[in-house]
């Protein structure tokens, strides 16, 4: 199978000739959907800016303002304190993670906003009336926007050593994966909640309403350690908490020299200092298994026979 | 006979219709939707046991007002929704996937991005329906070329006129070569000049492939083209005939008295069997026949009056109207004025 990025830039062929099996037709449809997702986004630059430029302002902004109050051993505790990561790393840099997963989460909303879009146009339809087997519609709306999510998060990585921070070539691998995993599973929260919704007006009132409070209380801004009992046990339950720490551990372990972690000590870790600061493998085998829910949620919600459309 | 037996039926006997001949290319039993009730709306039943028969290369009208189950019955066809009971089957076969296979539908909004080019749109929905690069090639250039829209191949489709896009929306359609092409209000919006052209267009393809055609309007001349007509009302089908035959069962003529006086007092004398019903304008009244002298009669009792009144051959609005008492440019379940007041007789 062979994707073609020319002119024909939405045609996925087959070399077999006509596909075999509806599963072999189902990739090949995700894949043209996906692509199709690219290209509206190229073409359509304002999402680029929108996208982008109220996360980069909110990062400025906070990690100027609260940079000095946050100082030192605050930044130290905020950071991993508990001496298990030894030293505190600049405020900007602790809140990078959590503003890759923001710029990741709008690009998500505004990826499933065309959904509704395309229900609206009428090209949703098209699509539903064909042969095609469902899933392959939403996998290929999850991927498509699970990509542009990635592509514009990651970007932020290049912050890095502006921060002061330094991450070698392991530390680039686990974040990308982390990031593109979290992409996937804030993309299908959005593509679940589109497909029902009626009208952006009403999708953007549910998603303010379910993925603003999950990214605050997912240690974009604070530390699990540093809030109150029951904001800790909400924290410990969300998943882009595990999913942005396991962004934030490869940075955290060369910003501040550590392992990144009680990983590689769990034994003689308390429980609270795992859950605190859990490995890397830890928080992405958490964060793989939001984003496979949330993937299967999606796909159900959208494979499902409906009574309107 | 399964789906497979139907296939190999089809295939056995070559791509011509094999199947049309032993199965109808539509066929539609005792079809129910009810939606459900909500906060702001109590439950609405769409379709009440739609029945409906299409042979293969036929090419029918669905036609009703607004609200009366048409585009419920096009998305039910077509797989978009569910029903809460009844059958739909297409050249025999009642698998989803099958039937998919073998329609495509026109909705009332194109089925195009509007941020692709016009090959990039066409390229997709090949793909969807599994076409290799190759016979997609082949067909995109094939239906451009026979719709006169080459040289809009790489146009992006928002930079395109309604009338246009609507155009390539039916290539689109036909890129995989349905057999059973559904049509919702794919009028809608176009002004007469492109309507024309859309509905040229849509019957030449007809005529070259062999397909048959179910499209949904509520406009009547858009109906009269086509050699049936079913009319829906209230998600039920109300009538379902050539178009010709329905106007046939009314009369003659549709005579209308302008004003609101008494038509009867006018015309005292001229010809009292008529049946006289309010409307918005005045009365009507249907003559049972077209004879010459009568008519005149009637026309020179007016005229004596002073009456303003105009004589017509019935239309199937006024078809519609009779059986349903209702309107065709009025939402379903908003009866005409006609069917509020009893009928009055000429003296």
């Amino acid at each position: 199978m062979t994707l073609t990025t020319t002119a024909d830039s939405l045609s996925v062929s087959n070399s077999q000739g006509r596909s075999e099996s509806r599963c072999g037709d189902g990739f090949r449809v995700a894949l043209v959907i996906c692509k199709r997702e690219l290209v509206r986004f190229v073409r359509q630059p304002t999402r680029i800016g929108s996208a982008m430029g109220t996360p980069v302002i909110l990062w400025l902004f906070m990690a100027s303002g609260f940079s000095g109050s946050m100082s030192g051993g605050m930044s130290g505790a905020m950071a991993g304190g508990s001496g298990n990561v030894g030293g505190g790393v600049p405020y900007s840099l602790y809140l990078l993670p959590g503003m890759m997963m923001l710029v990741a989460m709008f690009t998500a909303i505004f990826s499933s906003i065309s959904i509704i879009e395309d229900r609206n146009e009428g090209w949703l339809q098209s699509v539903l009336v064909s042969p095609t087997p469902r899933w392959s519609i939403a996998a290929g709306k999850i991927l498509g926007g699970s990509t542009i999510a990635f592509l514009q998060a990651i970007l932020l990585l290049a912050a890095v050593p502006i921060l002061g921070g330094r991450v070698g070539f392991e530390g680039i691998v686990e974040v990308v994966f982390a990031l593109f995993v979290s992409c996937v599973a804030m993309t299908g929260v959005g593509v679940a909640f589109a497909w029902v919704s009626e009208s952006t007006q009403g999708f953007h009132a549910v998603m303010n309403l379910v993925l603003m409070p999950l990214w605050m209380l997912s240690g974009a801004f604070f530390s699990t350690e540093s809030a109150s009992g029951w904001l800790r046990v909400l924290m410990y339950l969300n998943p882009l908490t595990w999913a942005t720490s396991a962004i934030r551990t490869p940075l955290d372990s060369v910003a501040s020299g550590g392992e990144g972690g009680v990983g590689l000590n769990v034994g003689s870790a308390t429980l609270s200092d795992f859950l605190n600061h859990p490995p890397w493998w830890f928080a992405m085998a958490v964060a793989c298994a939001f984003a496979v829910f949330m993937f299967a949620a999606a796909t159900w919600i959208v494979a499902r026979p409906r009574k309107w459309a | 006979m399964s789906v497979d037996q139907a296939e190999e039926v089809r295939e056995a006997e070559g791509d011509g219709g094999g199947v049309s001949a032993l199965f109808a290319a539509l066929e539609v039993r005792g079809l129910w939707l009810t939606y459900s009730a909500t906060r702001r709306a109590s439950a609405v039943e769409a379709l009440k046991g739609v029945n409906l028969r299409i042979m293969g290369g036929q090419a029918v009208a669905l036609l009703g007002p607004n609200g009366s189950g048409k585009s419920t019955l096009m998305k039910i066809v077509s797989g978009l929704i569910v029903s809460d009971a009844g059958e739909v089957s297409v050249f025999g076969s009642s698998e989803v996937g099958a039937i998919r296979r073998r329609i495509s539908v026109v909705f009332q909004t194109n089925g195009l991005d509007p941020h692709l080019t016009v090959e990039e749109n066409l390229r997709c929905q090949a793909s969807l329906y599994g076409l290799t690069r190759d016979d997609a090639d082949a067909r995109i250039n094939e239906e451009l070329d026979r719709a006169g829209l080459t040289e809009k191949r790489h146009a992006y489709v928002k930079a395109l006129s309604l009338g246009m896009a609507r155009r390539v929306d039916l290539v689109r359609a036909l890129l995989h070569h349905p057999r059973l092409l559904l049509l919702d209000e794919p009028t809608v919006g176009l002004d007469p000049v492109a309507r024309a052209h859309f509905l040229e267009e849509v019957e030449r393809r007809r005529l070259e492939y062999d397909l048959t055609i179910l499209m949904s309007t509520h406009l009547i001349d858009e109906a009269d083209r086509f050699e049936r007509c079913v009319f829906i009302h209230r998600g039920e089908v109300a009538a379902d005939d050539e178009p010709r035959a329905l106007r046939h069962r009314l009369g003659g003529l549709i005579l209308t008295v302008h004003g609101h006086a008494k038509p009867e007092e006018s015309i005292a004398g001229v010809d009292g069997r008529l049946e006289w019903r309010r409307v918005s304008g005045g009365f009507i009244a249907i003559t049972d026949s077209e004879n010459t002298e009568v008519v005149s009669r009637i026309a020179s009792g007016l005229a004596r009056e002073g009456r303003a009144f105009t004589m017509a051959p019935p239309t199937l609005a006024d078809v519609f109207a009779d059986l349903t008492g209702a309107s065709l440019s009025k939402r379903a379940g908003e009866e005409s004025d006609g069917d509020s007041t009893s009928s009055v007789s000429a003296a």
